[in-house]
């Protein structure tokens, strides 16, 4: 597979275009395409699969406008060792609440979430979560918010401990910023240290929810970088939900698309474009891509359109 | 820093220069015995009566008295409020079927308590530690239950994905996270109870204290102003000492930590 760098680019823009088209697409529009199966052969050999979503729907309880909102029906996922999974959606399209479910911080209405084939009851080191905001205790030094999860797991000496979070500090560039306190760095550094102390976990799993969204495109495309680096150094599954199709394509081995009303998934594709991804490679304009959204949104297309995307699957 | 602490020397000279400019006008009128200063004493006499008593020993030793009480009656107070508190914002059935009466306690001045806790208990400590109790447990439960239904949703996820589960989750996460608002509700608490500790000990006799000073015992009819002013003094410092050096210290530390300005961001 020799592929160059301009063959690459359009490969990148044509999937970013279908995906864009997808994600406009109301469900009876949908009706007429043919569902396409991934039949996902995982990049790293056996395809153990670590999280599955088994027909899960999740319905709002409680009072106000929430109440009784659909926020999935009847979802199947399956997610494999190793793999660097994105779903994306519209807001309300319970890409979220995906990631909550497999976080364990809240239960499903209906069908079974697994991790491991056990079903997941409540949230646990062993599944990293990234917040969208950074969540990190403003109580607590850099270093001592790094700490926190072994302290937790009360398994190591303070020097240890200290030794480990230092490490992952200087994974993700933080090296010097020990004795910060939260407030005292940037909306990017936050990021970069909850990511670290995630990664301190060092569980099997990360799950990231719109982590970079916040975040200015300099600092999100260093992220973005420094992520591709550790996800292939530590060969962790991680899920990741973003609304940034761009984002999805640089990151995702599989993005999950998904819909809103009831939220629900509509397509998997695969992306095959070799890593690391270059932000370059990435050939569509950004505002381009939201403009295009934007006026689809208005002239809704009321024939089923065609997804090429799928032709990229494996 | 160096702007912060001329900021604070630049405080301290214009309070002091405050006081100071009371006290001028305060010695002079009632040196020139002016209308209504009869029943008043020189700012230098009462200073005097108090830096003389101070010296001797007699109102370290009513403090002693008042502090122990005050410090025996709080110490019950944070032990019940701050479990009620974590009780309360915990279970709602609770929280409802209280829902009531803990706001009523709170709102109610404690000395109201007094003339029954005098017929329960007599003219005891008791009577003035249980006031103490009454007056401040309340303040302290509210304030940690409202801090604790206050702490971001973020903080407690993740704790419980970092692994802190069951009381660790409360010392590592719930109760740091929440200590802002428990610390306002110890401050205010102190407050309450400072007040029902003196009242309590302006009525209740036969003990000692600082309480029997205001109520002048066994002092020489010419010495009653200046050492009523002197006791005045005493409790006006210790009460300022306590709020500026003990909880805005804790406060500024807490907020300080967090990125926030005990006095709001400089406008």
């Amino acid at each position: 597979m020799s592929q160059g760098p301009t063959h690459e680019a359009a490969k990148s823009a044509a999937l970013e275009r279908n995906l864009a088209e997808a994600l406009t697409l109301e469900a009876h529009e949908l009706a007429g395409v043919p569902e396409v199966k991934v039949e996902h052969a995982s990049r790293r050999g056996d395809a153990e699969v670590l999280i599955e979503l088994a027909s899960v729907s999740q319905r709002y309880a409680g009072e106000g406008a929430a109440a009784g909102r659909v926020a999935l029906e009847n979802v199947n996922l399956r997610v494999f060792k190793g793999e660097f999974v994105c779903l994306v959606g519209p807001s309300g399209c319970g890409k979220s609440t995906i990631l909550n479910l497999i976080a364990g911080f809240m239960q499903p209405s209906d069908g079974r979430v697994l991790y491991k084939g056990a079903p997941i009851k409540g949230p646990g080191p062993d599944r990293a979560v990234m917040f969208q905001d950074h969540a990190l205790f403003p109580w607590l030094t850099v270093q001592r918010n790094v700490e926190f999860g072994l302290k937790m797991a009360n398994a190591q000496e303070r020097q240890i401990r200290k030794k480990h979070a230092r490490n992952y500090l200087a994974m993700v560039n933080m090296a010097g910023h020990e004795r910060e306190y939260p407030h005292q760095l940037s909306g990017g550094m936050r990021q970069r240290v909850a990511l670290a102390r995630s990664l301190a976990l060092e569980s099997d799993v990360l799950l990231m929810d719109e982590p970079f969204s916040a975040l200015d495109p300099t600092t999100r495309d260093m992220l973005h970088e420094q992520l591709q680096r550790i996800w292939m150094e530590t060969k962790k599954t991680i899920v990741f939900v973003t609304h940034s199709l761009k984002e999805a394509i640089r990151l995702a081995d599989r993005i999950v698309l998904m819909g809103s009303n009831p939220g629900r998934i509509r397509r998997e594709i695969a992306v095959d474009i070799p890593r690391p991804r270059e932000l370059n490679s990435l050939a569509l304009d950004e505002i381009n891509i939201v403009l295009r959204r934007e006026l689809q949104n208005e002239h809704r297309p009321t024939l089923p359109v065609e997804l090429p995307g799928v032709e990229y699957n494996i | 820093m160096a702007e912060a602490a001329q900021s604070r020397w630049k405080s301290i000279a214009l309070s002091l220069g405050a006081l100071s400019a009371i006290a001028l006008v305060w010695e002079a009128a009632t040196r020139l015995g002016l209308p209504g200063t009869q029943n008043l004493a020189p700012v230098s006499v009462f200073v005097g009566q108090f830096i003389k008593r101070v010296i001797d020993g007699s109102f370290l030793a009513a403090l002693f008295f008042t502090m122990i009480r005050m410090l025996g009656g709080y110490g019950i107070s944070v032990s019940l409020g701050l479990p009620l508190g974590i009780t309360l914002w915990r279970v709602k059935w609770l929280r409802d079927s209280l829902g009531l009466i803990v706001p009523g306690l709170h709102g109610m001045p404690a000395i109201v308590w007094l003339p029954l806790l005098r017929m329960w208990l007599g003219e005891t400590e008791w009577t003035i530690v249980v006031i103490v109790v009454l007056a401040s447990v309340m303040s302290i439960t509210r304030g940690t239950m409202d801090a604790l239904a206050q702490i971001p949703n973020v903080h407690t996820r993740a704790g419980r994905m970092l692994g802190a589960n069951g009381w660790r989750l409360y010392r590592f996460v719930l109760l740091p996270s929440a200590m802002p608002g428990i610390v306002a509700g110890m401050k205010q608490g102190w407050a309450f109870a400072w007040r029902g500790l003196l009242g309590a000990e302006l009525i209740v006799t036969g003990l000692m204290g600082v309480g029997p000073i205001l109520r002048l015992q066994g002092i020489a009819p010419e010495d009653k102003i200046p050492v009523l002013l002197a006791a005045m003094l005493l409790v006006c410092i210790v009460s300022a000492s306590v709020d500026r050096f003990v909880f805005e210290n804790i406060e500024a530390r807490l907020l300080k930590q967090r990125g926030l300005h005990p006095h709001g961001e400089a406008v």
